[in-house]
């Protein structure tokens, strides 16, 4: 139980210095489908060997203590010019004005990536319609609140208060936060198109359903880990999305890159390595391009680190976890990665300009 | 090499291959019965005699999980390294999904990686295979209706008490979820007369789900509306259920996950042949995801009040197992004829041989709780 992975990991396939350049120019054109082969390297993840109970194997990964890459600031900002050119040519390249700035043309929406659009652009099935470009009948798919969509903000500030000791089971705090989502630990922002003010309009059927959704995922959450065993002074659960926003040469915001992790436990050097992880919390089952995806977070954190000076640098490793299929997988954090990553970014700013409309991260706002 | 079970040493797994799973022949325990604990009272608590503690919690078998995976992945490799017509031949076909050594579920992700090189994967959906139909091009009928709006009424009785209007409370409850759009829809379009039949049936049923179950008390971490979603290969194949209700902790070395899936039998009280089948998926499901398995499964009826409860024992697990191998054998050759038997099933059929208790025994094993 003590052990954390099975030997089960994939080699590259390529090396860190694969090229970047895109393959072909249909930047720009709207297509049906956009059916395109990952081109990102394959990251290696392994899987966490598990016993009985399996929290003591997730608590194990999330606390356990990984060898320092060295030079992992300089990796970062390697994958960061890697990245910062190839969306310079990819904007430059689709013919609709990203490329300079110009006084008079309207303001080129901004492309926001993030783990769903990583993931669809990487198994080859980020069509319009799932970029947020258009339904499969042509109209614009916009996103609405659902109980599925808010489970997880209900569910993290469930949790919180869970370990915060104001509730006792997650039923008891998930109906704490319903009664009171505009509270300020409660499911975030207020105002038009919040959580909160979707919950608060609710009837109480449609509340009941919202609030038993809630509670399966905040109960999966809150049976997964060992709570006791985690430093609660560097736990962060849920918690504000981090994003890395890139500007073409006019100054202007052309690109954000989300940063999403449930659960975030700080980095501190330990025994020689460094200790911390991110917990990602993801629907259904894992997916072809699913390890570009769960490294978002991290990107995000090295990328701003390195800018910003902050003493908060990547974690070592990322865990995804997937409760519909009881699946869990460690990414580690180096320079491999951190680059793979990055090229799965631009792929996936490639795609979206390929099916036509930037914007699909408004999919993943829940 | 075809393996059989049925004498208590056989395994599932041929030698060397992967993990190991002695099966022995198990006579399922008796749950609470009409004519035991729970008896007599016409508002039975069903909540009760799922959580009966009048015998010991089984203790969990850590291996049993993974064997059962390694059978799967045998016969579901084939989906994953050359499509749906390759391999699935036993114990050749490991396939690029690979078994897991040394844990229950631990594995599952090879060379080929999840998602099958984009390929869309084989559902089996409660132990039957689901067509190749986006969801949306799929018209939702009127059986498909009472059972979607059953199914949140039972979700409202036990997580905030019996609905006052039914229908209605059932209709606004589903309207915010995934397919809540397309179930008020397809609601508005029904005709009077059928609009009318489906409200009263659902207020005869949620009567007879207010009488029988109460709100859960959140101490025992219920879970109302679970989705299951095992994938195998690589993710080329896909097993999914969905509980309506679980309850208790994640196993820690006892069985201690009570799985309720509520089922519409339409009135007929004889033990329907897809509610057991689903119900086998469920344990299966739960038990390869988990790593434990389930300690009761049940089935309840409305429209008979009954609950059809077993523990999720060995043998149930492996006549889940045989579901999926029959489901993934026809899709893989349905053949011209769609009762046709195939090499395949045979081949699948053989595994079990041994195991002549094994089949058919389902709802002799089965008790009813609660009786109408």
């Amino acid at each position: 139980m003590g052990t954390l992975q099975a030997e089960e990991t994939m080699a590259s396939e390529r090396e860190m210095s694969a090229p970047a350049e895109p393959p072909s120019g249909r930047a720009g054109k709207p297509s049906a489908r956009v059916s395109r082969a990952p081109r990102a390297q394959t990251i290696a993840a392994s899987t966490i060997a598990v016993g009985l109970p399996r929290a003591g194997a997730l608590t194990d990964a999330l606390l356990a203590v990984a060898t320092p890459y060295e030079t992992l600031a300089l990796a970062a900002g390697v994958a960061r010019r890697r990245l910062e050119d190839g969306l310079a040519r990819v904007l430059a390249g689709t013919g609709t004005g990203h490329g300079a700035p110009a006084s008079s043309a309207p303001r080129p929406p901004v492309l926001r990536i993030g783990h769903y659009q990583v993931a669809r652009a990487g198994d080859g099935t980020l069509t319009p319609a799932r970029s947020g470009a258009g339904g499969r009948d042509g109209r614009a798919s916009s996103f609405r609140w659902t109980s599925r969509a808010a489970r997880r903000p209900i569910g993290l500030a469930a949790l919180r208060a869970g370990l915060d000791g104001r509730a006792a089971t997650p039923a008891d705090a998930v109906a704490a936060v319903m009664a009171d989502p505009c509270d300020p630990l409660g499911v975030g922002r207020t105002g038009p198109g919040s959580a909160a003010d979707w919950i608060a309009s609710l009837a109480p059927p449609a509340r009941a359903v919202v609030a038993a959704e809630a509670a399966v995922w905040a109960t999966r959450l809150w049976t997964a880990a060992d709570w006791g065993r985690l430093p609660p002074d560097r736990l962060v659960v849920g918690g504000p999305d981090r994003w890395w926003r890139w500007s073409g040469p006019s100054g202007t915001c052309r690109v954000a890159v989300r940063g999403r992790a449930d659960i975030r436990v700080a980095v501190e050097p330990e025994h020689g390595g460094l200790r911390g992880a991110h917990l990602v919390v993801l629907d259904g089952v894992p997916g072809a391009a699913t390890r570009q995806a769960l490294l978002l977070s991290a990107l995000v954190d090295a990328f701003s680190a390195r800018r910003e000076q902050e003493p908060s640098p990547a974690p070592p490793r990322v865990i995804g976890w997937w409760p519909d299929c009881g699946k869990s997988w460690v990414v580690l954090v180096d320079a491999r990665t951190l680059v793979a990553t990055a090229d799965a970014v631009l792929d996936t700013a490639r795609a979206l300009l390929s099916a036509g409309e930037p914007g699909g991260a408004e999919k993943e706002r829940g | 090499m075809v393996p059989r079970l049925g004498d208590g040493t056989d395994r599932v797994t041929p030698p060397g291959h992967a993990v190991h799973v002695t099966v022995t022949p198990v006579i399922s325990r008796q749950v609470t019965t009409a004519a035991g604990g729970c008896a007599g009272a016409e508002e039975a608590d069903l909540l009760d005699c799922l959580r009966s503690t009048s015998t010991p919690r089984p203790v969990v078998d850590e291996w049993l999980a993974g064997g059962l995976r390694a059978w799967l992945e045998d016969w579901a490799g084939g989906f994953g390294a050359g499509g749906s017509s390759a391999g699935g031949s036993g114990a050749g076909g490991s396939g690029a999904g690979g078994s897991s050594a040394g844990g229950s579920g631990a594995g599952g992700f090879g060379a080929g990686g999840f998602g099958a090189g984009g390929r869309k994967p084989v559902v089996v959906r409660d132990g039957m295979p689901v067509p190749r139909v986006p969801a949306w091009r799929c018209r939702i009928g009127l059986l498909e209706l009472q059972a979607c709006l059953t199914r949140a009424t039972f979700r409202l009785t036990v997580t905030d008490g019996p609905p006052r209007h039914p229908f209605e409370d059932a209709l606004c409850a589903i309207s915010v979820t995934d397919r809540g759009p397309a179930v008020v829809d397809a609601v508005r379009r029904l005709p009077k007369r059928d609009r009318a039949a489906l409200r009263t049936t659902l207020r005869v049923y949620a009567a007879a789900m207010a009488a029988q179950w109460r709100p859960v008390p959140h101490a025992w971490l219920p879970r109302a509306g679970e989705r299951l979603r095992v994938p195998l290969a690589g993710g080329a194949v896909v097993l999914t259920s969905t509980a309506d209700l679980v309850l208790g902790r994640p196993s820690a070395g006892t069985a201690s996950v009570c799985v309720v899936r509520v089922h519409d039998g339409q009135g007929r009280r004889a033990v329907d042949e897809a509610a057991s089948r689903a119900l086998r998926a469920l344990a299966l499901a739960e038990t390869l995801r988990s790593g434990a398995r389930p300690w009761r499964v049940a089935s309840y009826d409305p429209s008979t009040a009954r609950l059809l409860c077993e523990d999720a024992g060995e043998r149930l697990l492996v006549e889940a197992v045989r579901d999926v191998l029959r489901a993934l054998a026809a899709y893989r050759d349905p053949g011209p004829g769609k009762g046709a038997r195939h090499e395949s099933s045979e081949r699948g059929d053989r595994r079990g041989r041994g195991d002549s208790a094994g089949r058919g025994d389902h709802g002799e094993r089965a008790r009813d709780v609660r009786a109408g």
